[in-house]
């Protein structure tokens, strides 16, 4: 028999004390992302993502590697299977795969982690199966170097040098390898489009890459290269979220400006509630 | 180190380093052998993490039997090297994935309000520099976030003026962030050329 | 069966680990230790599928004798005698570590190393760029260094409080902008998976 060691009184006899304005949290936004898909499959208008020169500059950087007859390179990062960077990341790869196989182009993707690469293998191979150029595949295209940062950031080096990439796309989480594969890709004239959420490496893709995606912007990415309406309605559930984070820090704000027991009192409520 | 660790060290450190010249072969066999004991590695460390004990103390010795599930499972990503069973090795990656996505809704919203109960800012300071600064803070932050909105028209609420204020407030940030990393990664390269002069060659004292 | 059976698995562990974190009961029974332990024996058992990759890609090379196939058998060599080494005698044995702290600790550290040369580089680009931003993240930057080395003070005594400001106000400002952006973006970003909108960990495009 299982004996219950109660921390504290669970919140309507079920849910965890201290967490309910989390759970809250996650329910709005989730529920904004939901309400937006079912408008989107209804067929309801849904508003157009403004334009994210990072990603227009996708397609023509695979077009522009495909007239040169030079290899598109793409990175996910280090960041591992359950990272959310790395779903972006395959938001990205799906189209560039696809395209490079409509195209013809050979498309090289290097990987730190290993089970990345499994998910990355099966993805660029389907998409060239689905594009009619199954034989176009190479699998020693796809490649896991090493699980060590710096071991992965030398074989990517290397494979820059030897294969010149024309474009050279860096989309998930980065660390200090951020730096040699932005600049490595900068010295062999690569079109260069890089994004991360890491904020510490974001300047070093600013500073060294074509176009930079902010932190968030690689989340909208996919639904924007897709034009899908029932992704372009989870970005514009993303918005909505920020329309209602904005209400709270303003009235956060206010409160512990105006009424600053009140002010305290709502953020302590926030976070330990 | 012995004397041969510091000579195997120092002569992969000088090949590695000939990459700013140029690509060579002095620097592709030292990145190959780096690949090959660095993904060596990682493959013994999770034998000797978790295969090793778990099976050996936690499965044979304790009985846990249960534990034989996830091996089992885990096992299922080799059937992607069969043609006619490879849909098994979707099972793992899927879990995996899964769980990866629950950590994300179950666990952000926690740094996520405390970022946003942290812009609860009091303005009022001890001296007048102090409150203005804090509500220059408020404003670039509302406005860094309101450059990220996607799909509100940037014609309308006059939220050209506050995400053009917000995107260069990032701008600022990045820069600054640029600029306070420069000297560790300086102090980084000083200790690899101590390495060389001090340790291997000997030059310095 | 073949796509909706890795969907429907998807989704319930990622609902998993929600009921875990929320529900009082869940956590009293301490579930989520038991699934973490899970998916690490998950993750370990799956580690030879690297090596294996390294294999195939290396031993086509040597098969076919494609350029520098002597630097792919130097790899596989090292990667299999090294795997041999660390599950015979173990990670922590004098002649694992041995090889270990000759070979990558230190070329990791030189490979980390490098990014001051990229660096420098890098900075000189930017100030090529002749954009209004571009100048203005150089100018940013510039000043932070100053203010971060006894140079900054020599010039001006101004510089070490400019520095200060930038990293407390605007470089405080903007980063926080930019994480509850990041907040908000992987709640969309883990729903679109969780609901099987996007697919692309199971081989396919979005749906």
């Amino acid at each position: 028999m299982v004996v219950f060691q109660l921390a504290a009184d669970p919140v309507l006899g079920i849910l965890y004390a201290g967490r309910t304005m989390q759970l809250l949290t996650m329910i709005i936004f989730s529920a904004f992302v939901y309400v937006m898909i079912r408008r989107a499959r209804a067929g309801l208008p849904v508003p157009a993502i403004r334009k994210i020169p990072g990603l227009e500059a996708v397609d023509e950087a695979i077009g522009r590697a495909t007239e040169m007859g030079r290899p598109v390179h793409f990175a996910p990062g280090i960041g591992g299977i359950t990272n959310a960077d790395t779903f972006a990341a395959w938001a990205f790869l799906g189209h560039i795969a696809k395209l490079c196989a409509r195209y013809d182009t050979r498309l090289i993707n290097t990987n730190r982690d290993y089970l990345v690469h499994t998910i990355n293998e099966e993805l660029i191979r389907q998409s060239y199966l689905e594009a009619g150029r199954p034989d176009s595949y190479n699998p020693d295209d796809v490649r896991y170097l090493t699980g060590s940062q710096f071991g992965y950031a030398a074989g990517v080096l290397g494979m820059m040098q030897r294969e010149r990439p024309a474009a050279n796309i860096l989309i998930g989480y980065f660390f200090a390898e951020s730096m040699l594969f932005a600049e490595g890709g900068a010295n062999i004239g690569a079109i260069q489009i890089a994004g991360t959420t890491n904020t510490v490496q974001l300047p070093f893709f600013l500073a060294a890459c074509d176009y930079t995606l902010l932190g968030e912007e690689i989340y909208a990415g996919g639904a924007y290269l897709s034009k899908e309406p029932n992704l372009i309605g989870t970005v514009v559930g993303q918005d909505w979220g920020r329309i209602l984070t904005f209400v709270v820090m303003v009235i956060g704000c206010a409160l512990a400006n105006l009424a600053a027991a009140q002010g305290t009192a709502f953020k302590n409520y926030l976070l330990t509630k | 180190m012995s004397t041969t660790q510091i000579w195997i060290a120092a002569l992969g450190t000088l090949a590695l380093f000939s990459f700013l010249w140029k690509e060579n072969p002095a620097y592709r066999f030292v990145e190959h052998i780096f690949i090959g004991l660095t993904a060596a590695h990682v493959v013994v460390m999770n034998y000797d993490s978790y295969i090793k004990p778990v099976w050996r103390d936690s499965v044979m010795r304790d009985g846990k039997y249960v534990l034989i599930i996830p091996f089992l499972i885990g096992l299922l990503i080799y059937t992607r090297y069969s043609k006619s069973i490879n849909w098994l090795a979707r099972i793992p990656m899927s879990l995996l994935v899964g769980y990866g996505v629950g950590y994300t809704l179950a666990f952000n919203p926690l740094p996520f309000l405390r970022q946003v109960t942290d812009n609860f800012v009091k303005f009022q300071g001890k001296t007048a520099t102090i409150t203005a600064n804090n509500v220059l803070f408020f404003v670039m932050s509302m406005a860094g976030l309101a450059y990220f909105f996607f799909t509100v028209s940037r014609e309308k609420y006059g939220l050209q003026y506050i995400s053009t204020l917000g995107r260069y407030t990032i701008v600022i940030a990045l820069g600054a962030s640029y600029g306070s990393t420069v000297q560790g990664r300086i102090s980084l390269l000083l200790g690899r050329m101590q390495f060389l002069l001090k340790d291997w060659l000997g030059v310095l004292q | 069966m073949r796509k909706q059976l890795p969907l429907l698995l998807t989704g319930t562990a990622a609902l998993w680990v929600v009921l875990c974190q929320y529900i009082h009961q869940f956590n009293a029974l301490k579930m989520m230790g038991t699934t973490d332990q899970w998916q690490q024996i998950i993750v370990a058992t799956m580690t030879l599928v690297g090596a294996v990759n390294l294999t195939r890609i290396h031993g086509t090379n040597i098969q076919r004798r494609r350029s520098g196939y002597y630097n792919s058998i130097a790899l596989l060599v090292a990667l299999w005698a090294y795997i041999a080494m660390g599950i015979y005698l173990t990670n922590k044995h004098v002649t694992y570590r041995w090889v270990y702290d000759a070979t990558c600790v230190p070329w990791e550290a030189t490979m980390f190393s490098m990014i001051a040369f990229f660096i420098a580089s890098a900075a000189v680009r930017t100030f090529r760029i002749r954009t209004a931003e571009a100048a203005v993240m150089g100018l940013v930057a510039a000043f932070v260094m100053l203010g971060n080395v006894p140079l900054g003070p020599v010039i001006s005594d101004k510089i070490p409080q400019l520095k200060d400001w930038l990293m407390n106000i605007p470089n405080g400002a903007g980063f926080r902008a930019i994480r509850i952006g990041i907040y908000i973006g992987t709640f969309a970003a883990a729903m679109r998976i969780a609901l099987g909108l996007e697919r692309a960990h199971l081989g396919s495009g979005a749906q």
